[in-house]
């Protein structure tokens, strides 16, 4: 449980992390990028800029660039940027603006 | 999960600005600075940057400037830089190498009295400058 990093939902944050091998879970707000094993914008969170990891699901709101092996895209999510993937799913309802492609 | 606080996983490496955090717990490697109800730096985080806060439990590496209410520094905390505490709590190991201030709020503790004397001179002041001009308009009549 110590290795996760959570972002509560009042909190908003501006920065780099890493966080290599390890899980990240934004709530609220996220600004600046993340390098991480597993990425979860939950519903209501706001990210803006560049996440990198293996995987990421995207149920918030997401400005930016993406960059994983497997990539899902919830209904509530909002996206915005481009979308570097090797796997994606996208559920009805989910709006995607911007430009998909697969990791080179 | 929405109840849960926030916090930097241990092996994770952050560097930035956090903001509108009641309770943040640090398991990582942290720079930055934090206005904040209640922290927590644990015992694999190193922390570099201000801390304010209500509370502050330390059984990690610090580095900086912290001001808080309550202070505690565990057996494993190595805190450099500068705190300034209202209450703390020091556990025997723990290893500091810095600045300690007991009430740095010194807006409370300079003495009252030299200001209030300082307007109540200048009102003086004042009331006597009146007289002189009245007095003044009474000799122009």
């Amino acid at each position: 449980m110590s290795e996760i990093t959570y972002i509560s939902k009042e909190v908003s944050v501006e920065g780099v992390l890493e966080a290599a091998d390890l899980k990240v879970i934004v709530a609220g707000s996220f600004s600046g990028n993340i390098n991480a094993n597993e990425v979860v914008l939950e519903e209501g969170s706001r990210f803006e800029g560049e996440v990198e990891a293996r995987t990421i699901i995207i149920e918030g709101e997401l400005k930016g660039k993406v960059k994983s092996y497997q990539l899902t895209v919830a209904q509530t999510a909002r996206v915005d940027g481009e979308l570097l993937t090797n796997s994606i799913e996208v559920a009805s309802g989910a709006e995607i603006a911007g430009s998909i492609a697969r990791v080179s | 999960m929405s109840d849960q606080q926030s916090s930097i996983g241990s092996g994770a490496k952050f560097k930035g600005k956090i903001s509108g955090a009641k309770a943040l717990e640090i398991n990582g490697d942290v720079e930055a600075d934090i206005d904040i109800g209640k922290i927590t730096i644990g015992q694999d985080a190193h922390f570099k940057g201000g801390i304010k806060a209500d509370l502050a439990v330390i059984s990690g590496i610090y580095e900086g400037t912290m001001q808080a209410e309550s202070i505690w520094l565990t057996d494993t905390s190595r805190v450099s830089g500068e705190i300034r505490y209202q209450s703390l709590q020091m556990d025997r190991g723990a290893a500091l190498n810095c600045r300690v201030v007991y009430n740095w709020d010194d807006t409370d503790q300079k003495p009252k009295k030299s200001k209030s004397k300082e307007t109540k001179e200048s009102s003086e002041d004042s009331e006597n400058v009146s007289e002189d001009i009245t007095e003044e308009s009474n000799e122009n009549e």
